[in-house]
């Protein structure tokens, strides 16, 4: 599929060139994907990306630098050394911090993708037909007037090696897949959406499985098209996964990120409102609240084996009945800040230096049946599918809107009510968490943007169904 | 240009192209499109440097198409003309094998045959070395944060009817903030000159600046304020509207937040008009179809909707004319036109209210309504009888721009401030925004 192999001549010029600073690394990757787009049964688009390139990481004097390039050749390779390493010598004089290389352990280890069927078990025109199939199932009514399939199958390879003996290969097969539902009523338009964002092969292409749900999503728009808009108020709800993994991203995952912490996000994604004195002190959450960073489970978006920095990739509680524990932070944070680290030091590609970052990050389910938890609320109903998300730069005060949503009243499921939004504060809200379901979903997003220069990733969330008491709807 | 890596990609760029469009079908056209740069990044903490990172990239997109199909690749280039050349002959003939197995789509990107071609190319005047001594010896007693860039960038287009098109550029971009313990004001240089003198007169203002947010904090109530939003905060605005509200093929597929303005169900406020204006020069006049862009398209005009983004391919699917945007169809060169309300007005005019330097995360709250929820941050402050309180603890508004720039709009300075696009998501982003301030009799604060 990828048309480069130049990782060997690589290793050859880092051998050769690792005497001219103290500590040499090169992280080398490719990447194929394929983007497939279906509107109203026809093909919008295709699109292949064939990515590659790498990046040097130099260390002098405490400070760590970089420089990136697409040209894999000898010439390549020495004029990004000598960016490198001129810039990094010029810079390390007001480096932020004096770091040692303890960050940077030596370690021989790899990772693959746990898939059942390789991409290539598909052809084109089959992914073609089964996307179109999709959109068909939601052509139940004139007023579906908007339907899409869309796929991204990407693969990409990555292998870092250094100056000390490291050697890392690490293989991912990721897959992204939207359903929308698109309808209309007069002015009215209104939307339901489905995605699966996961490290799966071409079994993601179940049509037993995306047929049913596409129908779904298309009933669901309808019922909205003739709803009353969501009541306002203060009221118990439940969030389903989908909402959830929104929810965890923005108000557990981002504020407790070292780097927002340390300062270095500050200008741009921002900052954050715990500081390095609540880790071990602040009650975060209900009791019901038990987060955990788990870069290793199965076919979640941001699984892996090792870091950028080379940490070894392990489920660690961040949060344990509430209390918060540990932060969001690789082996450069955990030098800066003493706060154990965890493996998320990741950059998005060979062109960007790395950052903390969440990988997947998870609420751990509880043992409620959903069916339980809907009959615990009086007054209040269940919300399904983000749909808008703004935060504050100190992760506090958030609004976030649903596609669908429905009242709760003495524990029954009433009618559907459209445009449900809802807003808080991030401690007040994770301390109102009254239970969370056995029933767990996992979910993710490509589009975590964040770093200057900016950089989006993959990161993975899985969620129980969670009730929340007194939450402002509107 | 100054760079060896950008010559190189530029010429590889030249010899696939030329391959490409020699071995194309009888019935298949190609048009290819290549963006590069060779940049460096460095990234400040409390004046110190978090990372410094260099980056040479090279993408080259080759887009075939038939009548009823298409395919678009997009790979890098390495510069090395014999690689590159290699790369693309492997993917061309995949592309072509794929096109013969894929199913019909809805519409064609074809494309008028008429040949244009243009040739713009901006010098840069400064170095970077000077630049990063002038930050250490200016921000000397602050706690600086963000991140300096420069370094060229090129982008060229062609097809195989014979149109060629390039660009170049080479700019610095300063975006950073001064911190005060939590609170911080924010700034922007950038341009293709350094003014060093420019760039000590900015750090004497911040100095004044940052006296009015040593003021105790106010901590306000969620309600409905008057306020000034400063050219920044109109820019944070004004860039919802690159996220789908101007785009044709957004509007056909109901996806469209400004439903209501494009149909007429709603109109903006008179003072209002706002263009995509390519002769301010921060973006390419050409697209990515290697088509001549329309020097000016008028979305809003004295508050009435004018024109949408038509791309070609959305054109030829809908049956309208191309006014040949990308196919993004968003705002690449934003301008909101100034008004009458001058400077040294600006708090007399607000009397009591808020002063608003910045706004952040913004989304869409409701979109059948145009509504948009999002943050102040960096520099807000309470004014009353015109003096400023102090800063505020920052509040979460939820309003629509039918009522921001509808009704409650109430003027607009007589000035613009021209910022160009901080966006670094992947690579160094063209474009900008030159916008006015404005103040709004009443705007709705939730949180």
């Amino acid at each position: 599929m990828l048309m480069y192999s130049h990782l060997n001549e690589l290793k050859q010029y880092l051998s050769e060139a690792h005497r001219q600073i103290d500590y040499l690394a090169l992280k080398y990757v490719q990447r194929h994907s394929q983007n497939l787009r279906i509107v109203n049964e026809r093909p919008e688009e295709i699109k292949n990306e064939f990515d590659c390139g790498f990046r040097l990481e130099v260390f002098y004097d405490g400070h760590f630098g970089y420089a990136c390039t697409s040209d894999t050749s000898a010439q390549g390779f020495q004029r990004c050394l000598d960016k490198a390493i001129r810039m990094t010598k010029k810079l390390s004089c007001n480096k932020i911090y004096p770091f040692s290389l303890k960050t940077r352990p030596k370690i021989v280890g790899s990772y693959k993708s746990q898939i059942q069927r390789s991409f290539d078990s598909l052809t084109l025109q089959e992914i073609q037909k089964i996307l179109r199939d999709c959109t068909l199932e939601m052509k139940i009514h004139d007023s579906i007037f908007n339907r899409l399939a869309e796929a991204k199958l990407s693969h990409l390879e990555e292998y870092t090696i250094d100056s000390l003996g490291t050697e890392i290969g690490q293989s991912f097969h990721l897959i992204n897949l939207d359903l929308v539902a698109r309808g209309i009523s007069g002015n009215e338009i209104q939307s339901r959406t489905s995605n699966m964002c996961l490290q799966i092969g071409s079994e993601a292409f179940l049509k037993n499985h995306l047929l049913p749900l596409s129908k779904k999503l298309a009933e669901q728009t309808l019922e909205l098209l003739s709803a009353n808009n969501c009541p306002k108020g203060k009221f118990d709800v439940i969030l389903a996964p989908d909402q959830m993994y929104m929810q965890i991203h923005e108000t557990v995952g981002h504020p407790l990120e070292m780097d927002r912490i340390l300062g270095d996000e500050r200008n741009f994604a921002g900052s954050s409102f715990i500081k390095v004195s609540d880790f071990g002190n602040l009650q975060y959450g209900s009791e019901k609240m038990n987060i955990t960073f788990e870069p290793g489970r199965f076919s979640e978006v941001a699984s892996y084996s090792y870091d950028d920095s080379h940490l070894k990739a392990e489920k660690i509680h961040l949060i344990k009945n509430g209390l918060l524990t540990r932060g969001l932070g690789g082996l450069e944070s955990f030098e800066r800040s003493q706060i154990s680290p965890v493996a998320n030091f990741r950059s998005s590609s060979w062109n960007r230096a790395p950052i903390d970052r969440m990988a997947n990050l998870n609420l751990e389910p509880g043992e409620t049946p959903l069916e339980t938890l809907i009959s615990k609320v009086e007054n209040g109903m269940i919300m399904l599918t983000n749909r808008t998300w703004s935060i504050d730069d100190f992760r506090d005060k958030f609004q976030f809107g649903c596609e669908f949503a429905q009242v709760i009243r003495n524990g029954k499921l009433q009618e559907v009510v459209k445009n449900p939004n809802y807003h808080g504060r991030s401690l007040e809200f994770w301390n109102q968490l009254v239970d969370v379901s056995i029933e767990n979903e996992t979910h993710g997003t490509h589009n975590c943007g964040k770093g200057e220069p900016s950089q989006v990733i993959h990161v993975g969330h899985s969620s129980p169904f969670a009730l929340f008491k007194n939450v402002e709807v509107f | 240009m100054n760079s060896t890596y950008l010559n190189q990609i530029n010429s590889s760029y030249n010899i696939c192209s030329d391959f490409i469009f020699k071995n194309l079908a009888p019935n298949m056209t190609a048009i290819t499109y290549l963006e590069g740069e060779d940049t460096l990044y460095v990234r400040f903490n409390n004046l110190r440097v978090r990372q410094n990172t260099e980056v040479e990239q090279g993408t080259m997109t080759m887009t075939l198409f038939t009548k009823h199909k298409s395919i678009k690749n997009e790979y890098c280039l390495t510069g090395k003309e014999r690689i590159d050349l290699l790369n693309t002959k492997i993917i061309l003939r995949k592309a072509i094998d794929s096109l013969n197995h894929s199913l019909e789509e809805n519409s064609s990107y074809q494309i008028s045959p008429h040949v244009t071609e243009s040739k713009t190319e901006f010098k840069a005047f400064y170095n970077k070395e000077d630049i990063i001594a002038a930050i250490f010896q200016d921000a000397y007693s602050f706690d600086f944060n963000g991140i300096v860039h420069f370094g060229p960038i090129i982008r060229a287009a062609r097809n195989s009817y014979g149109s060629r098109h390039f660009f170049s550029t080479d700019f610095f971009n300063l975006d950073y903030s001064l911190f005060l313990g939590n609170k911080s004001i924010k700034s922007l240089y950038c341009g293709f000159e350094w003014d060093q003198k420019k760039f000590n007169k900015n750090f004497i203002t911040h100095k004044q600046n940052l006296k009015s947010l040593a003021k105790t904090t106010i901590s306000l109530s969620p309600n409905k304020y008057r306020v000034y939003l400063a050219p920044t905060a109109v820019n944070e605005l004004a860039q919802m509207l690159s996220w789908r509200a101007a785009s044709q093929k957004a509007y056909r597929q109901g996806n469209s937040p400004f439903k209501k303005l494009i149909e007429n169900h709603v109109k903006l406020s008179k003072h209002i008009t706002i263009k995509e204006n390519k002769t301010l020069g921060l973006s390419t006049p050409f697209s990515t179809l290697a088509e001549r862009s329309m020097e000016q398209m008028i979305f809003v005009e004295n508050g009435q909707f004018l024109e949408l983004f038509t791309s070609t391919k959305t054109a030829n699917e809908y049956q309208l004319k191309s006014n040949f945007a990308d196919s993004n169809e968003a705002f690449q060169s934003l301008e909101i036109s100034p008004g009458l309300l001058e400077e040294k007005e600006i708090l007399k005019s607000l009397d009591t209210g808020l002063f608003i330097s910045n706004l952040h995360y913004l989304n869409w709250s409701n979109e059948s309504e145009a509504r948009i929820t999002g943050m102040t941050r960096n520099g807000c402050f309470w004014v009353k009888d015109g003096v400023i309180q102090g800063p505020i603890q920052d509040l979460r508004f939820d309003d629509s721009f039918y009522h921001l720039w509808g009704d409650g709009l109430e003027s607009i300075t007589n000035f613009q401030e021209l910022e160009f696009d901080t966006n670094t998501y992947d690579k160094r982003h063209l474009g900008g925004k030159k916008t006015p301030g404005m103040i709004i009799n009443e705007m709705n604060f939730t949180l």
